[in-house]
Formats: C-alpha cells, sequence, structure tokens
C-alpha cells in the first residue's frame, strides 16, 4: 500500500526533449521518406519462432497487460510536440469519412474490421520472464522496412520490473486465441522505446502508474520475415501513421481480454473526436480492459476501405475512460529509428 | 392498452349478451325474451365492423407515422409462446424499427430499415450469434423489397386480416358483434375460419412451425376484433382462434401506442458495428437462422 501511494505521489517533473532534426510539416508532400530524427532506446530481442511459439503452445492464456489509472491531472502540461508528419496507409491517402462512422461507441462492441482494418490489427503475445505471459494489441504501420509494428511501450517494457519483453509475437487479424491466424504468426527482433517512457514510467505491483515517461507509451516492433522472405506489411498491409495532425473520427481498436470482455476478437471504441489532449494524452469514453493496451487510435478512418491513420494506442483506462499518448516529435524519431523512414 | 386487456378482448366478445332488440313496442309485460332482428343487427354491425376497418386500414396505407405493438401469441395451451414486436414507422417510404422479445430466449431479431435503403439491418438475438461476429448484419432489404405496404410491420396485420375475411368458406356466414365499454372504447368484431387465418401466414410473419396447417381443424372458428377509443378512432386490431386441443388460443395483432416519438428513431448502426452479408450468401444465411430455431 505504501509503495502504491509512493508511486501515485511521484512528481511529474518536467521532461526535457532533445530533438536533432526538423520535422517535416504538413504541406511537405506525405510518403515515408521523412527525416531522420533522434533517437530512443532499441533492444535486441529473442526472435527465435520455434522457442516463441512453443512457449506460446504452453502459456496462451487471457492473462492481460495490467489496467492503468490515469496520472493526476492538473501537473504542468506535457506535449509530444506535433509535426505535421503524416504516412499514408498502404491502401492510398484517406480522401473521406464516413460521418456515420463517427458517432461515439464507448462499450466495446465487436469491430466489424472492414478491408485493411481486418489485416493490419492484431494481438501481440509476450512474456517479461518464464512465468509471466501477457496480451496486447498492435498494428502493422506502413514503413520503408515493410516490417514495423506499432503498439503501447508498457506492452514491450515493464515499468515495475524494469526489464524488457521477450517471446513477442504478433498476430493480424488474431481469432478465439490463436485459434484463427489468417495473416501468420509474425516474431519481433527488436523494439523501439522511448527513452521517456524507459526512464520516467513507473508502476508498482498493481498496475498504478505515475511519471512523466507514461506521456509517450507507444513503441515500435521490427518484425523478422516470413519463412518464404515476405515482410509482414507485404502480406498484411500497413495502416497510415500520423506524428500529430488534424483529427477527424477517432477509433481506438483492440482485444480486452479481462472481465467482461475474453480476448477472443476485436472490439472498438469510438468518437466524433477525442478531448483535447489532457498534458499529452488524447482522452476517449471506453469500456475496454485490460489486453487492449498497445490497440490502435486511427484518425480519418474509412470505414469502406477500412485504412487510417495511427494517432496513438492504448495506453492507460479505469472510469470507463482511455488514454492515450499523442504521438508527435518523439513518436517521429523513434519511427525513424525504427526505420520507418528512408 | 395492456397484455391483459388487449386478450381480454376476445373473451369479452363470447360474453357479450345480445340483447340490441327492447324497443318501446310492448305496451304491457309478457312472459319470455326479447327477440332482436337478427338479420339487420348483423347487417348493421357489418357496416360499423367495415367502416372502422376500412378507416383504419387506410391510415395505416397512407404512409402514415406509426407507433405500435406487434404480436404473436399462444395462451392457454401446454406449451406458451410470446413475440412482441415493438414497431416504429416514420415517413413515406418508411423508416422502420423493429424490436422484438420473445418467450424462445436469443431468438430475436431486431430490425432497422432506413427508408428508401436498399438493406436492412438486423440485430441478431443471442441464439444466433454464431452467425455474425458483429452486433448488426447488413442484408438486403425486406422490408424495402417491393411497393407492397403488407410487407411492412403493422401494415401487414391489416393485410393478413383482409385476406383471411375475403377469403371467406362460400358456406358459413360471417357473425359480427360489438360491444362498448363504459369508458367510451369498443370493439367490433367478425368471425371466420381459423384455417383462412393460418392460410395467411406468411403475410402476418408467424413464427415457423408455431401452427401446422395440417393441424387445423376446418371447422375451426376464428375472430378478428378491432378497438377503437372512446372517439372512434383505432386502438387495435386481434386475429385470434382457439388452436384445439390443448395448443391454447392464438392471438396475432397491432396495438397502437399512440404518436410516433422522434427519440424513438435511433440513427443507423455505426458501420463499425456492420455485419455485411454478400447477396449470394443471402439465402445460406437465412438457412441458417432457420436451423438455429429448429435446434
Amino acid at each position: 500500500m505504501l509503495a502504491a501511494m509512493l508511486l501515485t505521489a511521484a512528481g511529474l517533473t518536467a521532461c526535457t526533449v532533445t530533438v536533432d532534426g526538423e520535422a517535416v510539416p504538413a504541406d511537405r508532400p506525405p510518403g515515408i521518406n521523412v527525416d531522420i530524427l533522434a533517437a530512443g532506446e532499441s533492444v535486441d530481442i529473442d526472435s527465435d519462432p520455434g522457442a516463441t511459439n512453443e512457449f506460446w503452445d504452453d502459456n496462451a492464456s487471457n492473462a492481460s497487460a495490467p489496467e492503468y489509472e490515469p496520472p493526476p491531472e492538473g501537473e504542468e502540461a506535457l506535449t509530444d510536440n506535433p509535426t505535421g508528419v503524416f504516412v499514408d496507409p498502404t491502401t492510398g491517402p484517406v480522401e473521406a469519412v464516413d460521418p456515420e462512422s463517427l458517432q461515439d461507441s464507448s462499450a466495446g462492441n465487436p469491430f466489424a474490421a472492414p478491408g485493411l482494418s481486418g489485416q493490419v490489427h492484431g494481438r501481440l503475445y509476450g512474456a517479461f520472464d518464464d512465468r509471466t505471459a501477457y496480451v496486447c494489441s498492435a498494428t502493422v504501420v506502413t514503413s520503408a522496412g515493410k516490417n514495423m509494428v506499432a503498439t503501447a511501450a508498457h506492452c514491450v517494457y515493464d515499468a515495475f520490473g524494469k526489464r524488457y519483453a521477450q517471446k513477442l509475437q504478433f498476430v493480424p487479424a488474431d481469432r478465439n486465441q490463436m485459434e484463427e491466424t489468417p495473416y501468420g504468426i509474425w516474431y519481433a527482433n527488436k523494439i523501439f522505446a522511448p527513452t521517456q517512457f524507459i526512464e520516467q514510467a513507473e508502476a508498482d505491483a498493481t498496475g498504478r502508474t505515475a511519471g512523466n515517461g507514461w506521456y509517450y507509451d507507444f513503441a515500435f516492433l521490427s518484425m523478422d520475415p516470413g519463412e518464404d522472405g515476405q515482410q509482414i506489411q507485404d502480406v498484411t498491409g500497413g495502416q497510415g501513421i500520423s506524428f500529430g495532425g488534424e483529427l477527424d473520427g477517432v477509433l481506438s481498436i483492440g482485444y480486452p481480454a479481462a472481465p467482461p470482455f475474453d480476448g477472443l476478437s476485436q472490439r472498438y471504441c469510438s468518437a466524433s473526436n477525442v478531448a483535447d489532449r489532457y498534458t499529452n494524452d488524447y482522452v476517449l469514453n471506453c469500456d475496454m480492459t485490460g489486453g487492449c493496451s498497445g490497440g490502435a487510435w486511427l484518425t480519418k478512418f474509412d470505414s469502406t476501405t477500412g485504412a487510417g491513420y495511427l494517432i496513438g494506442s492504448n495506453s492507460r483506462g479505469g472510469g470507463g475512460q482511455m488514454l492515450s499518448a499523442a504521438l508527435g516529435e518523439v513518436a517521429l524519431a523513434l519511427y525513424n529509428q525504427a526505420g520507418g523512414g528512408a | 392498452m395492456s397484455r391483459s386487456r388487449r386478450r381480454a378482448i376476445v373473451g369479452c366478445i363470447a360474453l357479450s349478451a345480445v340483447v340490441l332488440g327492447a324497443s318501446g313496442c310492448a305496451t304491457r309485460e309478457v312472459d319470455g325474451e326479447a327477440h332482436a332482428d337478427t338479420a339487420a343487427r348483423q347487417t348493421f354491425l357489418e357496416s360499423v365492423f367495415d367502416e372502422r376497418f376500412t378507416a383504419a386500414s387506410d391510415q395505416f396505407t397512407a404512409g402514415s407515422d406509426v407507433a405500435g405493438l406487434e404480436y404473436v401469441s399462444t395462451v392457454g395451451g401446454s406449451d406458451e409462446f410470446d413475440l412482441t414486436r415493438d414497431i416504429v414507422l416514420v415517413g413515406d417510404p418508411a423508416t422502420v424499427v423493429v424490436r422484438e422479445s420473445s418467450s424462445r430466449e436469443g431468438d430475436t431479431i431486431d430490425v432497422y430499415h432506413e427508408g428508401g435503403s436498399d438493406t436492412d439491418f438486423l440485430l441478431l438475438g443471442s441464439l444466433f450469434s454464431e452467425l455474425s461476429p458483429t452486433l448488426w448484419t447488413e442484408v438486403p432489404t425486406v422490408i424495402g423489397a417491393s411497393d407492397d405496404p403488407c410487407a411492412l410491420p403493422a401494415q401487414r396485420v391489416f393485410c393478413g386480416a383482409t385476406a383471411a375475411l375475403e377469403a371467406g368458406d362460400g358456406e358459413t356466414a360471417a357473425i359480427y358483434d360489438l360491444t362498448t365499454e363504459d369508458d367510451g372504447t369498443s370493439r367490433a368484431s367478425v368471425t371466420t375460419s381459423l384455417a383462412n387465418i393460418v392460410a395467411q401466414s406468411e403475410v402476418l410473419a408467424l413464427p415457423a412451425g408455431l401452427v401446422d396447417p395440417d393441424d387445423v381443424d376446418e371447422g375451426a372458428t376464428a375472430t378478428i376484433t378491432i378497438e377503437s377509443d372512446a372517439e372512434g378512432g383505432f386502438s387495435a386490431l386481434e386475429l385470434s382462434a382457439a388452436l384445439g386441443g390443448d395448443a391454447g388460443r392464438l392471438l396475432v395483432g397491432f396495438t397502437s401506442t399512440g404518436a410516433v416519438d422522434p427519440d424513438e428513431i435511433p440513427e443507423a448502426p455505426s458501420p463499425f458495428d456492420v455485419t455485411t452479408i454478400a447477396e449470394a450468401d443471402v439465402d445460406t444465411f437465412y438457412e441458417e437462422i432457420q436451423r438455429l430455431r429448429d435446434e
């Protein structure tokens, strides 16, 4: 209890983000040839497909990542500065958004997963050690290397135990806990997480969070190619990604596994807009539970083609609200470091 | 009108006394019963029924907004059944919202049809959950597939009643009746045969298997009753008949719930909640619904 109080009370000190280089403004031609900016932290992980698969055969369950509570309000506003940079989905620019798709929906209904969205969003299985299996959600995003998956930093780095995940495998369009794997199983070989999260995100054993690092709760994974040498993006396509720009509707997708959900299928929340950035977070009314962490937050989502732009991922929630760190300058730097850009 | 009251319509008719004839001709007391001019009375009651039925039918087929409860029940038998549809029709072509509740758990299909759309959205009950991963399922429209008003909920009850009355049997004369309550509400009724009602199963959207046409007694009588409020406005229409044996009584009807509340018209489902059934797969989809009902 004392530990929990201490962690919750941890100060939200100012975070200095050092970024070399130049953000690409929105009026520059979009694409993946964005400037290489600053570096985050990366770590190689075990990507032995055989070992990973065997681990999950033995440990697959509905274990879910911890539920997190929002950080204290009223603290100094922090912002991962919006850059206006965006990368289009592999299906091309999204031109129009169906107004009917902008309805507010917070219940976590099953997601219809039209078009591209039925291929690129999936479930991320991970473990921090041989006994701690968990599940998150993740998304293939368009990248130069065609091998990039976006998720939440806390899905790949344990802010309590201060350790990286191992045995990360991603199952696009997972259904019924890998009973159906229409686009295969993909193994991560490298994690890219923001230094801010690694150094400043705190959590206790119950999942209570503290620290400025949670405003940078995003990460990228580099994936091994498939057995035939194909990159994941060649198989699934990739969603677009926006590093701070205008929003047109917000859609959150994930695999909530904690009750009342079962983690067996994709669910969603949506709104015509999200609340203004709460410090560095987007906020959405949403009842999804643990397991949806890392799932995509998309804007300008075309409900016919299933294409949109990633603006964040499910991070923390509680009391009917979900938060997402907003992708901006730091996220762009990390994306480039991970090989997303040129 | 409450469910119990609605279902009392038939009972009230059966119990009502036929005592209209005692005019002021008698000058002295006599023993015996009064005898009305039955033929004249039937002619009068027929005109009352026809007038009310026609007025209500015209109202429903004129594209008016409608809100009410459509129901199909069997009561008083060994295996009771109840299906109630809360119905709203607005506009022309009509936007239709149907919310079902059923005594068969999970065996419900709610419908949202936007006027003029070529699709219907179905909200499948839990019995059919395996057929669609999302809350709503989009199928080519049935409601808007033709200009036939009899395809619309509520209106189809009038269509079924009309067809049953027109069918007759050529031998048995219809019997008309009229009762009036103290509060001014009244019920005009006419008899037809159960077979005529069952022959309209499709129009009336009776659940498959609820009444087996082969089990219908040729001589079984049915009653069609139209209820009016104190001002003569339409309140309810009910078709009813004893099914014979221990099957109880069949009740099919529609009860108006008054003016349409705009708040009862929901938005179209979010596209994120919708699975679309392709034209080529629709037959299989409906076959699967029937299979699940038969299990």
